[in-house]
């Protein structure tokens, strides 16, 4: 299609999330999920979480940033169906322990195919309804 | 702060999946334009995964069966995923613009942000559904 891109795409670094309660988002990823607090810009009430080498950043729908973006988002028609975390061990029983002891669902399990490969998953959603996948390692093959 | 419990320890990003209206558009902007690749195609569930380096971008047709439970489609506002970024380089904004411009893609303004890597800088383009796509390149020392 004519000339190239001036750019090569090495991969994600970020994806911000809009949520109506950044206090309860904030406390899932975190101390759920054991995201660590990066970067808390106040003033535009965007707080950035690391979920290792990179950023899952939560915007306060009435904040400056969130705000620009209309209202909350619905619990249907939604931009972004879920994403994956990669995580480095898949314990399926203490995973299933730790969603039962948390009041968290299973949306869905089962291998499924990432950015690495084949491995297994295990999808739940954060208190706004968005859904992750929890990836593990993807199986040899 | 309650002690993080999780059975796993975080690695990073792999995915994000998007739900779309128009796929051939969205395959045009995600490869044609930015340079990403078809990875693998499940019209069975109705799942297009677009390789972007290292992770994937996935195209979901609000219309075919996985998209399809998500309800309606997306509209203008009312994002649930305000962006997503991807790492870029070179990061050469005027070429950037001129190419994509080029190509009648949305350009936003440049920033500089703090990305998982540092503060660098990056634009905020519109892919052709609206969904706002920051193009980040590496992390400026100027800013570090």
């Amino acid at each position: 299609m004519g000339t190239r891109a001036p750019i090569e795409m090495l991969g994600l670094d970020h994806v911000v999330i809009r949520c109506v309660d950044q206090d309860a988002m904030a406390q899932f990823y975190r101390d759920l999920l054991g995201c660590t607090v990066d970067r808390h810009n106040k003033k535009l009430d965007l707080l950035q979480l690391r979920a290792g080498s990179h950023l899952i950043d939560l915007i306060a729908v009435d904040g400056v940033l969130g705000r620009r973006g209309g209202t909350a988002p619905g619990s249907e028609g939604r931009n972004l169906d879920h994403f994956a975390i990669q995580i480095a061990e898949f314990d399926e029983a203490a995973l299933h322990a730790w969603i039962a002891e948390n009041g968290l669902e299973i949306v869905e399990e089962g291998p499924r195919y990432g950015a690495e490969g084949t491995g297994p998953s295990v999808y739940i959603r954060d208190p706004e309804g968005n859904i992750v996948e929890l990836k593990g390692p993807c199986d040899p093959d | 702060m309650s002690e993080n419990s999780a059975p796993f320890s975080l690695k990073g990003l792999d995915h994000v999946v998007i739900r779309c209206r128009d796929l051939a558009a969205l395959k045009r902007f995600y490869c044609d334009v930015l340079g990403g690749t078809i990875q693998e195609e499940d019209t069975e569930i109705g799942l297009y995964q677009v390789r972007v380096g290292s992770h994937i971008v996935d195209l979901m047709p609000v219309d075919e069966p996985s998209g399809r439970k998500g309800g309606p489609a997306p509209g203008k506002n009312g994002h649930n995923m305000d962006h997503f970024a991807l790492q870029v380089v070179p990061y050469d904004d005027d070429a950037i613009r001129t190419y994509l411009s080029r190509h009648g893609v949305e350009l936003g303004s440049t920033i500089i942000r703090g990305g998982a890597e540092g503060e660098g800088p990056g634009i905020h383009i519109k892919d052709p559904e609206g969904n706002t796509v920051e193009l980040k390149g590496p992390p400026d020392p100027a800013y570090n």
